[in-house]
């Protein structure tokens, strides 16, 4: 059994503007101990989606539709007394700026023990024992004198590695990083990295990793997923979609990369911009921007299509082209 | 002096002193060393890319370059001119012929002002343009970046982040100026909207025949637009030389850490999580001495920790400071 399964997952937002459709019709799944990457620029819902699979979006405005089944239970259906359980505990999260993430009028040991002891029975001096072992899993050296510490007098670095601490503190088995590394210098971050796929291989935790680096999701993911205009447009092992894209905004979105290029002339460029959210193109929403449209493309949208074992995606090119396509398509609504 | 620098930067030093008191009342004087006896040229028509981790200083630098701060020792030398003594209408000169594009396009535009406006600002004040010569001017700006006339009539807060760069960009080049510094122009953008953003910047380079420094802590950014590469850390340039020497065989043990911390996006090049940098960038306050990089550095020697290390140079292109080099320890 999968460890989370996500069905149709739909997110849209009720704005004086009109409704913002920020995820339409999300499919993943995630597995035991494996490290998902969820590739897209600003806007394509990612962050949306991983908010939303612990409802972290507050309803109203916003309406989480689909089903998201951790171990088989729909987490939607779920009373908040239920989810707080979960919360924290079996699934946690990370978050983009470590500045942030942490209370400043509260300790480093003060805030690791609350979480421990929301979700587990331990005296005090257990839950005191708990957080240095935290503090020494997650590389932090001197762990008795950073408890006495507070948020502003630790470097960014540190503050990610105790957020990481805090959310793998309860045993969790599935952890979604939002952007972790973001706001840190490369060294910083080739650390930070280095911590998660460590901790990875010790406490088997399967890693929901959102980036808008491709890099970093080709240095620690197993399986990545590209999203675009709120919708997941290819999917596959990592290493199979960066060296054969086929859906052409991850083409683009390669080719865009400035690794190893001499010459800013070598850069491609995708023309068009991200398209606005509110009011989404018909059909498949990558079209007004694709050098590869037909006529299909701005009526129908076109579902992920099955390429290889695990390897999909939603172009009606890869249809026509695939030996073992699907040949189904969703109208668009 | 050589005729073929257009800006020349001697022994620059910048320190700020931090004049705080500890609650007890007690005075305490620090030294913050953000820059610290950097030279270094810029040749007419060339990109120099600086790059370093936060807090290296190469903000700072690029601020005393156009006099937004004032150098605490050193000289630089603009066509010639020394400007760190230049006051009122030689000042205003040199900022007519050194432009800046800032990080944040959004809050680097006055949010009160139309497109217009906020590009007539700099002819206003430097040129005679006025009414009909100076709307045809505009309108021209407008276009070489990519955008409409139409978009003169709006205001920063209509645009996305990537049109407000290029709005940014317009009002670098409005006067003509013949050198633009670039403050991590692309840190907040997006990579498709970033390799736009790029080739903007290399056609209008070639088109107006400008001069860049290129600020960055993206080193593939760097590699792709630069000449040439300074890399900075804690104040102090490590290692300066052509792009593509610094890529292939960098000499600095830093400059190599850096370039191996970069994660690539080609499957199967793993990153060597092995020779990773430990720690993160000591306070600028306590400075270590020696050389500023060897408590982290993988293949310090004794003399490290004592003396900092003097300029090696290798065929006049390149210069690194480390004793590695410098006492023959590596060829």
């Amino acid at each position: 059994m999968n460890l989370l399964e996500v069905a149709d997952l739909r997110v849209t937002f009720t704005t004086y503007k009109g409704l913002v459709r920020a995820v339409n019709g999300v499919n993943f799944n995630v597995k035991e101990g494996e490290i998902i990457g969820l590739v897209g620029e600003s806007g394509s819902g990612k962050t949306v989606t991983a908010l939303s699979l612990l409802r972290l979006i507050s309803e109203p405005p916003g309406k989480i539709e689909g089903a998201i089944y951790y171990r088989g239970e729909d987490l939607l259906k779920k009373k908040m007394r239920e989810l707080n359980k979960i919360r924290g505990k079996d699934v946690s999260m990370i978050f983009q700026n470590p500045g942030t993430a942490l209370n400043p009028v509260f300790t480093i040991g003060e805030q690791i023990t609350r979480v421990i002891s929301m979700h587990r029975n331990l005296t005090p001096r257990q839950a005191r024992q708990e957080a240095l072992s935290i503090l020494e899993l997650v590389g932090l050296p001197h762990p008795g004198r950073i408890l006495h510490t507070y948020p502003h007098q630790l470097s960014g670095g540190m503050k990610q590695r105790i957020i990481i601490g805090i959310a793998l503190s309860c045993q969790a088995s599935l952890l979604i990083a939002d952007e972790p590394t973001t706001a840190l210098d490369v060294t910083i971050q080739a650390q930070i990295l280095k911590l998660l796929l460590e901790l990875r291989e010790r406490l088997k935790v399967a890693i929901i990793l959102i980036t808008h680096d491709v890099g970093v999701a080709a240095q620690t993911c197993d399986r990545m997923l590209v999203m675009y205009g709120g919708t997941i447009v290819e999917t596959g092992p990592t290493a199979a979609v960066l060296s054969n894209p086929r859906h052409p905004y991850t083409e683009g979105l390669l080719g865009c990369l400035p690794y190893q290029v001499d010459n800013v002339f070598q850069l491609a460029t995708i023309p068009g911009a991200v398209p606005d959210m509110l009011d989404l193109p018909d059909g498949c929403s990558f079209h007004p921007r694709c050098t590869y449209r037909e006529e299909r493309c701005c009526e129908m949208k076109p579902s992920l299509f099955n390429i290889a074992e695990e390897r999909q995606s939603a172009c009606f090119m890869v249809e026509r082209g695939g030996s073992d396509v699907k040949h189904s398509t969703i109208k668009s609504s | 002096m050589s005729s073929t620098a257009l800006l020349r930067a001697a022994s620059v030093s910048k320190h700020f002193i931090l004049d705080a008191r500890s609650f007890a009342g007690q005075r305490k004087k620090a030294v913050v060393k953000a820059v610290d006896q950097v030279s270094f040229d810029i040749r007419a028509g060339e990109t120099i890319a600086v790059v370093g981790e936060s807090g290296c200083g190469k903000t700072t630098l690029m601020r005393l370059l156009i006099r937004l701060v004032d150098v605490t020792a050193g000289s630089i030398w603009f066509m010639d001119q020394e400007v760190t003594s230049l006051t009122g209408k030689e000042l205003n000169r040199l900022r007519r012929n050194i432009q800046i594009v800032f990080q944040d396009p959004l809050s680097s535009l006055n949010p009160m002002m139309n497109i217009r406006n906020i590009l007539s600002e700099p002819l206003l004040a430097h040129t005679d343009l006025r009414g009909d010569a100076l709307h045809k001017r505009l309108e021209e700006l407008i276009e070489m970046v990519g955008l409409s006339k139409a978009h003169l009539w709006r205001r920063p807060h209509e645009f996305s982040g990537g049109q407000c760069q290029r709005i940014a960009i317009a009002r670098a080049i409005a006067l003509n100026p013949c050198l633009i510094i670039l403050d991590e122009p692309t840190a907040s953008l997006d990579v498709s909207v970033q390799a736009l953003i790029l080739k903007l910047l290399g056609e209008l380079q070639q088109q107006l025949n400008l001069t860049y420094l290129f600020v960055t802590h993206n080193l593939s950014v760097a590699r792709c637009m630069a000449d040439r590469l300074m890399v900075m850390y804690l104040g102090k340039v490590v290692e300066e030389g052509p792009v593509n020497d610094l890529f292939k065989s960098p000499l600095h043990p830093y400059t190599k850490l850096l370039l191996s911390s970069v994660p690539s996006p080609v499957p199967g090049e793993s990153l060597s999580f092995s020779g990773l940098l430990e720690g993160g960038i000591p306070s600028p306050v306590n400075l270590p001495a020696g050389c500023r990089f060897h408590p982290r550095c993988p293949e310090r020697v004794s003399k490290c920790a004592v003396q900092e290390p003097e300029m090696y140079s290798i065929n006049g292109s390149r210069r690194v400071y480390c004793w590695l080099h410098n006492s023959g320890i590596r060829p």
